[in-house]
Order: structure tokens, then C-alpha cells, then sequence
């Protein structure tokens, strides 16, 4: 029976015996793809779920595609997601997640695998390289101290020149007589091969190790870099040739075109002010201007955004948000004009990518290190030595130095290797984390851009999972009516008129209930607010995390596009089931989809709790809750949607407020009740479980006396 | 008189192009979509004219009424913070606020580089 949008197969690389083998997809195809596929082979292949370092030789990282991998779905096809246990969280490292872009997961694919289970530790440093269904262990040593360029450009080296060189192709069948076979698709490519690696950060085992793809795909967040270096496993490179079988390409290229026809900004008439997310002009995105507008867009395999570019300049090229700015802040510092301002900032994204280190660390940690160091806390012979040169501090070369001393365990980077709140602790600078000089919101994560004292979907769903969400569904509704108002322009959509449109998307828990995202004070505590996190834990786990939907296009809940301004989420001609139907032929509902999020989402509390997870420990970092964003302080306002005293919605400022801990507590409890979760601990019971078909899952909690009571 | 014409000696020419001790340092932001508010801060003017630098996908983000007594009374400069007060006051908008105080900055930073010889 063909598997559709699957490749059929799962790499299973045993790195302490240097073996390789092959599990079959199938038995795990109720799991979609991506989180909910890695999930389960976590599960099975993890023997030991109470480890809370992902340094630990039980350890199991998966590398997972989707079924719309190298696919034509609209920015759905491009994506690929990591996960095991993570790596410098506070106060534990969970079972967490990542993910990159760019062509790794559709070589992947097809080279015929959907999925890389990485086991054990090799005893010393290897690579993997993957040709199709021939897959060698590789050694490393000459690549271990490498950076990431360096890395990806010697494996291709060392995998020598495509054969027929003058035709530029690579041809990969065993034997003359098999490249004449049709079905085999010749087995020759023109594509150079997808390589995943680590540089140093992830070989010196810092909490900072990121893997990286290409020139700047790559996945920050948990990291996995050092979780690769526990294993002295530097690479892994992939090419092939195979195909992806779907179910309906038909109904596949007609929702692309119903896609381009319908919700998307057409090319002849661009609405550059439009509000929506599929359907916006397609653009790079930096977070300062490059300097130069010599460039062309780069995008992931099939994505129809381009969020990426590459300069003629030479620097700076794949790197997109935040990385584009982890060190503008200090630039301001020394640069003269706004050229130096934006070359040293673009030079300074190329380091972070080139040691594979996450950038996303300096978001709000950069600010904390600067203040330490002008307060006197944090230099040469003061309290927190360091002996980097703190008066060079916005200069490349400071740049290069920080990070390299961070990537090397050297200097302060001896203390932030085991995570940064960590290193707070070691250096008695608690109170930071209370009087908000470092805003490390939580599991020891930075605080993203978004406030989760005003944006609440975005603070409690971090918090009540496992890591800084980074989960963009609703923050638009932030951004368009907050630039509206900058601009003192008219709204294109009046507030009432706005959630009815969202919440009409938000089936099952809280469609048509536009209170659900009244985050007003009157309002942000209650059982609406509860349904609207719900819903955006399991939509994410699903169709973003599994299906691989990319988070900067989708969902599209309402788009100036379209004559009843309705976006294509979970509409009938382009929403994400179509295109996941029109793949796979499972033939679900958007709301089925919803529901295999919700089992892929108690799966992961289910391992969380194995790890020692109670609801006592789900808390904000002190400063939420005791320190308010001075009014205006950062942007003059934080506009949503809310309702007034009269019950009538308008847009309404929420900057300035903090977190009541006793009234979240209750939220908490409202929220564990409605998942089905045990109140007292936030553990997951036996009846939950068995429903989501996770009977096994119940057992192992009971033997570990880690099963939730159940409820009245 | 106002800030474009207002004379600048060489105490205020060094004063607008000194960077300010941490502690007199004024919060900013920048909201750029999808990543959200980026925080940050500028201790002269030279580093308030990058921030406010228009960019076309992001809007700088920083308290306008706060801004002119910083200017006054940290910098030192009262011309360019009466200037500040001045195009707040008549812009139809935050952002057209911004736009103009970048303006009057950025001539404000490069008369005191002309008038030091930096």
C-alpha cells in the first residue's frame, strides 16, 4: 500500500556500535510527520525519559520530516523538525523542539527516509553521509574544530565532483543496468547534497549549540548543536534521487492556484499594507536594512516567501530575523553612519552562523551582559571576571571574540555553557531576573519580542509548555493594528469585526467565541483566554510542527485580500487540511487535525512529567510578575482587541501591566482541567490517555507513580 | 530660532556626540514584524539618529515626551529637545513625529561633527 507523502522509511543510526538501520514509517503514520512522528520514536527509542540533560548518553535526537516535504504546498514544504531532550533550560531541560528551513528535509526525503533516529554516542567523531538507501558513518576528526561553512564545504569535497562533471549531475545508482530502470528515476540529481552540522558552540557542548544548514538555516532553540557534540557526531549529509508519491496532485496544484488566485497580494496590483499572512508581498526579512539592495531572494524548497536573501556584497547571506540583529544594539555604539552600522551587523550575523551558536541567547541577554559590565559587575578583576575586551564592545571584532569564547567554553562562556539563568544563579545575580535587568521569561529562555504580560497566547503557552513558543499565529493582530495607529491611518478592520472573522477559525474549543481573545485585564485570567491557549498548543503541534506549515505564513486567519476578508486557514479551498489531504489522502477535517495536536501535545506532557515535571515548577521568571514595562517605555503602545465596560470591542492598550501569580495559579488550574490534566500536578490521567489512544503511555506514568489523579 | 539654526559652540558640538554613562542611558525600541518589539537603548545622539533611521519594514519605537527632557537635560542640548517638542507637536502622527525628529537629528549630529572636525 503506498504510503502517501511518505518516503516508507526511517534511518535508525546507532552511533555507540556504528550501526544502521531501517524502521518501517508505517507504524507510525498516525503521528502525521515532523513533532507528532518524532514524538513517538522518542518515545519508543528513548529507553531512559527521566534524563533532563540532553548531554546524556540516553539521549535520542530525531531529525523529522513532513508528508508535504517536497511537495508544491505554499509554504508548507521546506521545513524540518528536531527534537529530544534539550540542553541549558531552567530549572530542567525538557523534551523540546526545534526546527530549520531551507533543502534538508525534502533531500531527505528524497533520498527515501522520513525521519533519523540518532542513538548513542560514537567514541570518537564522525559524519554521516547518505546517498539514497547507502548510508556510511563517516570519520570527523578532520572536520571536528571546524566551523560551519568550513564543514559543509570540505564534506563536499571529500564526496568528490558529480559524476559527469561536464553534464553537473550526480549520478548515484549501483550499476549501469539500474540507471536504466524508469521507476528508479534514473537516480541522477543536478542538486549539491543538504548537509546539517555543528561548529564549535555544538562541539564544546554550550547550551548555545545550534545545527546549521546551508549558509543560515538554523535551529537554535534547545540546543541540539551541543546534543550532537555529546555524540561526536559532526554532520550529516544527504542527497537523492527518489520521489515523493502523492495522493491527489490534482486537488494539490488546485488549491496552490486557489492559494495564488484567491488569498495571495496579486503581483499586478500589490497591496504592500495588506493584513494577512499567506497573502502577503513576498519579502526578505531584516531586521535592519542590508547594505546593499543588490540581492536576490532565497527561500526554503517550495515556499513562496523568500524571507531570506543572499547580497552581492558577499555577507550576511541566508540569514534572516533575529540573527540579523543579536548585535545591532552594540553597533549603535560605535558606528558612524548607517552603512558601518548595517555591515558590521550583517558581518556579526555570519559569526553567529559560522560557529553555530545561537543568536537568539543575546535577544534580551546581550542587554544583561552590557549593564553587567557598565555597572562594574562583569570585567577584568571585578566580581564576574572577563578578561574580553569589554571598550571594544560593538565593534566586529569584539563580536567575533564574545562568540567565540562563548562557543569554546573560555571567559564567561566557562559559566553561560550550562545556560544562562544558570549562570545567573552562579554569579549571585539572581535579583536580575526579579528587577527585569535580564529577561529570561521562561525555562531560561529570553523573552521574546512580544510582551507576555500583553500578549498572553504567547507567555502562557510558553510557559505551559516546554520553551519560548516562537509560534507567530496571532502576534499580527499586534503588529497591524499597532502600525495602524503609529500611522494614524484608518483601520482596515474595526476590532469587533476582527476577532469574528479569527474565532470563526478557531474550531472545535472556540469558534465563534470572540471572547477567547479579549486579553483585557478583565478578561486575562478566565476560561476564554484557557480555550484560545488550548487551541493554540494543539493547532501548532499539528499542522505547524508536524505537517510543517511554515510559522511566518500560516495560519492566515483573516486577509484584506479576499472580498469577506476570511483567510485561507482552515477554509474548504486552500486551508491546511486540503493540502494535507491532497498529499496524504487521509481525508480529515480541519478539526481532526486539531485533535492530532492534541494527542501529540499530551504525548510530549506525558514525557515531561516523566522527566519530573509538576505544576508547581510552571511559573514566569519573578520580574512578570513584579516589574512592569514602563508605559511606552519600548513603543508607545501594545494595541489589541478587548472588550470595554460596556461590553463593546475596541482596541485597547495593554503595555504597562504585570502578571497577578496567585490569579495565574487559577488559570493554571482552569486550563489543567480543560486538558483533562490532573489540577494538583499537572500530570496527565489514565482516562485521557487511553482516549487519545496512549494506554501504554498511562502504564509507564503509573509505574513511574507519575499518573494524574482523576478528576470529579 | 530652532534647532537647524540654532549656533552650536564647541562644548555643545562635544556634548551631542558624547556617549552618555549607562546609567543616563534611554530605552528604545523597534517594532519589527513578525519578530515584535526589539529592545534596546542609545546613550547619544549620533546613536538616536541610527535608531530612528526610517526603514521600511519597521517602525523605531520610543517615548516622544520623555525623549525632549532627555535630550535637555542628559545630552545637554535644549535647542535640539525645544525642536523635539516643537515637530511632536504639530506631527498628524507617531510616525510622522519620528520621520521629523530623525531629520532634526541627523542635522543636529552633523553640525556637530562639522563643528569638531570628526
Amino acid at each position: 500500500m503506498t504510503l502517501y507523502g511518505y518516503a516508507g522509511k526511517i534511518l535508525h543510526l546507532d552511533l555507540t556500535n556504528r550501526r544502521v538501520a531501517e524502521v518501517g514509517t508505517e507504524k507510525y503514520r498516525s503521528w502525521g510527520g515532523g513533532h507528532g512522528l518524532g514524538a513517538a520514536l522518542f518515545w519508543d527509542f528513548c529507553r531512559d525519559k527521566t534524563i533532563t540533560d540532553g548531554r546524556h548518553p540516553a539521549n535520542v535526537c530525531i531529525i523529522a520530516t513532513s508528508p508535504l516535504n517536497g511537495t508544491p504546498v505554499p509554504s508548507g514544504g521546506g521545513r524540518c523538525e528536531v527534537l529530544g531532550v534539550g540542553v541549558g533550560m531552567y530549572p530542567i531541560s525538557w523534551f523540546t523542539r526545534s526546527g530549520f528551513g531551507g533543502r534538508f528535509s525534502t533531500m531527505l526525503k528524497h533520498a527515501g527516509w522520513d525521519a533519523i533516529v540518532i542513538e548513542g554516542k560514537a567514541s570518537s567523531p564522525v559524519w554521516v553521509d547518505i546517498r539514497n538507501e547507502q548510508v556510511e558513518i563517516r570519520d570527523a576528526s578532520g572536520l571536528w574544530g571546524q566551523d560551519t561553512w568550513a564543514t559543509q564545504l570540505a564534506i563536499r569535497e571529500s564526496m568528490g565532483a558529480p559524476n559527469g562533471v561536464e553534464n553537473g549531475w550526480w549520478d548515484l545508482n549501483a550499476s549501469a543496468a539500474e540507471a536504466l530502470d524508469p521507476a528508479r528515476d534514473q537516480g541522477r540529481t543536478t542538486q549539491k547534497p543538504a548537509i546539517l552540522t555543528i561548529g564549535p558552540a555544538g562541539e564544546n557542548q554550550t547550551a548555545a549549540g545550534s545545527l546549521l544548514h546551508d549558509a543560515g538555516n538554523g535551529a537554535g532553540q534547545g540546543g541540539f548543536g551541543a546534543v550532537w557534540g555529546s555524540k561526536n557526531l559532526k554532520a550529516i549529509s544527504v542527497i537523492g534521487t527518489g520521489e515523493i508519491p502523492v495522493a491527489d496532485a490534482k486537488a494539490l496544484l488546485r488549491a496552490r492556484h486557489v492559494t495564488q488566485q484567491k488569498y495571495v497580494t496579486p503581483i499586478t496590483q500589490p497591496d504592500f499594507a495588506a493584513w494577512s499572512k499567506i497573502g502577503n508581498v513576498p519579502s526578505p526579512l531584516f531586521m535592519n536594512p542590508p547594505p546593499t539592495d543588490q540581492r536576490r531572494p532565497q527561500a526554503c524548497q517550495g515556499c513562496i516567501a523568500g524571507c531570506r536573501a543572499r547580497f552581492a556584497v558577499g555577507y550576511g547571506n541566508e540569514s534572516t530575523c533575529q540573527e540579523t540583529a543579536w548585535y545591532l544594539p552594540a553597533v549603535r555604539r560605535v558606528a558612524k553612519s548607517a552603512k558601518e552600522l548595517a555591515e558590521i551587523n550583517l558581518r556579526a550575523a555570519d559569526v553567529v552562523q559560522k560557529y553555530g551558536h545561537n543568536s537568539f541567547l543575546f535577544q534580551t541577554g546581550l542587554h544583561w551582559l552590557e549593564h553587567l559590565h557598565e555597572e562594574g559587575i562583569l570585567g577584568p578583576g571585578k566580581a564576574i571576571h572577563s578578561e574580553l575586551p569589554w571598550e571594544e564592545y560593538g565593534t566586529l571584532e569584539f563580536a567575533e571574540k564574545l562568540i567565540h569564547a562563548l562557543s569554546h567554553r573560555q571567559d564567561i562562556g566557562a559559566d553561560l555553557a550550562d545556560g544562562w539563568v544558570q549562570a545567573a544563579y552562579k554569579w549571585g545575580r539572581e535579583e536580575d531576573l526579579r528587577t527585569g535587568h535580564m529577561q529570561f521569561s521562561y525555562w531560561g529562555m529570553p523573552e521574546h519580542g512580544y510582551d507576555p504580560r500583553a500578549e498572553l497566547e504567547w507567555g502562557y503557552g510558553s510557559i505551559l509548555g516546554d520553551r519560548d513558543c516562537n509560534e507567530h499565529c496571532f502576534n499580527i493582530i499586534f503588529t497591524n493594528v499597532t502600525a495602524a495607529f503609529a500611522f494614524a491611518k484608518p483601520m482596515r478592520l474595526e476590532a469587533q469585526e476582527l476577532v469574528g472573522i479569527i474565532a470563526g477559525k478557531l474550531s472545535p474549543y472556540a469558534k465563534d467565541r470572540p471572547e477567547v481573545l479579549d486579553f483585557g485585564d478583565a478578561n486575562m485570567y478566565s476560561e476564554d483566554v484557557a480555550q484560545l491557549v488550548r487551541w493554540h498548543r494543539h493547532y501548532t503541534r499539528f499542522y505547524k510542527q508536524s505537517a510543517l506549515f511554515c510559522d511566518l505564513r500560516w495560519p492566515d486567519f483573516y486577509n484584506t485580500n479576499t472580498p469577506d476578508q476570511r483567510g485561507a486557514t482552515a477554509s474548504d479551498d486552500a486551508g491546511e487540511h486540503v493540502f494535507w489531504n491532497a498529499v496524504t489522502g487521509d481525508g480529515i477535517t480541519f478539526e481532526e487535525g486539531i485533535e492530532r495536536g492534541r494527542r501529540i501535545w499530551n504525548l510530549d506532557n506525558a514525557i515531561w512529567t516523566l522527566q519530573g515535571r509538576h505544576r508547581d515548577m510552571v511559573h514566569f521568571a519573578p520580574y512578570i510578575y513584579e516589574t512592569p514595562f514602563e508605559k511606552g517605555e519600548l513603543f508607545p503602545f501594545y494595541m489589541w482587541p478587548c472588550r470595554d465596560e460596556d461590553g463593546l470591542w475596541r482596541y485597547t492598550d495593554l503595555m504597562g501591566r504585570t502578571l497577578d501569580k496567585q490569579k495565574f495559579e487559577e488559570f493554571k488550574t482552569t486550563f489543567y482541567r480543560l486538558e483533562g490534566w490532573d489540577v494538583e500536578s499537572g500530570w496527565p490521567t489514565r482516562t485521557l490517555l487511553a482516549g487519545l489512544g496512549l494506554a501504554e503511555v498511562a502504564d509507564a506514568l503509573e509505574k513511574a507513580g507519575r499518573l494524574g489523579k482523576e478528576g470529579p | 530660532m530652532n534647532a537647524t539654526t540654532a549656533p552650536m559652540d564647541a562644548e555643545t558640538a562635544r556634548r551631542i556626540l558624547a556617549r552618555l554613562p549607562h546609567a543616563q542611558r534611554f530605552p528604545v525600541g523597534r517594532l519589527v514584524p513578525p519578530v515584535g518589539l526589539l529592545q534596546s537603548s542609545i546613550r547619544s545622539l549620533g546613536e538616536l539618529e541610527l535608531a530612528l533611521r526610517p526603514e521600511p519594514r519597521s517602525l523605531a519605537g520610543l517615548n516622544l515626551q520623555r525623549l525632549a527632557a532627555w535630550i535637555e537635560t542628559d545630552v545637554g542640548d535644549p535647542a535640539a529637545a525645544a525642536g523635539v517638542r516643537d515637530v511632536t507637536e504639530a506631527s498628524g502622527s507617531y510616525v510622522e513625529a519620528c520621520r521629523a525628529i530623525y531629520e532634526l537629528i541627523r542635522d543636529r549630529v552633523a553640525a556637530a561633527r562639522r563643528v569638531t572636525g570628526t
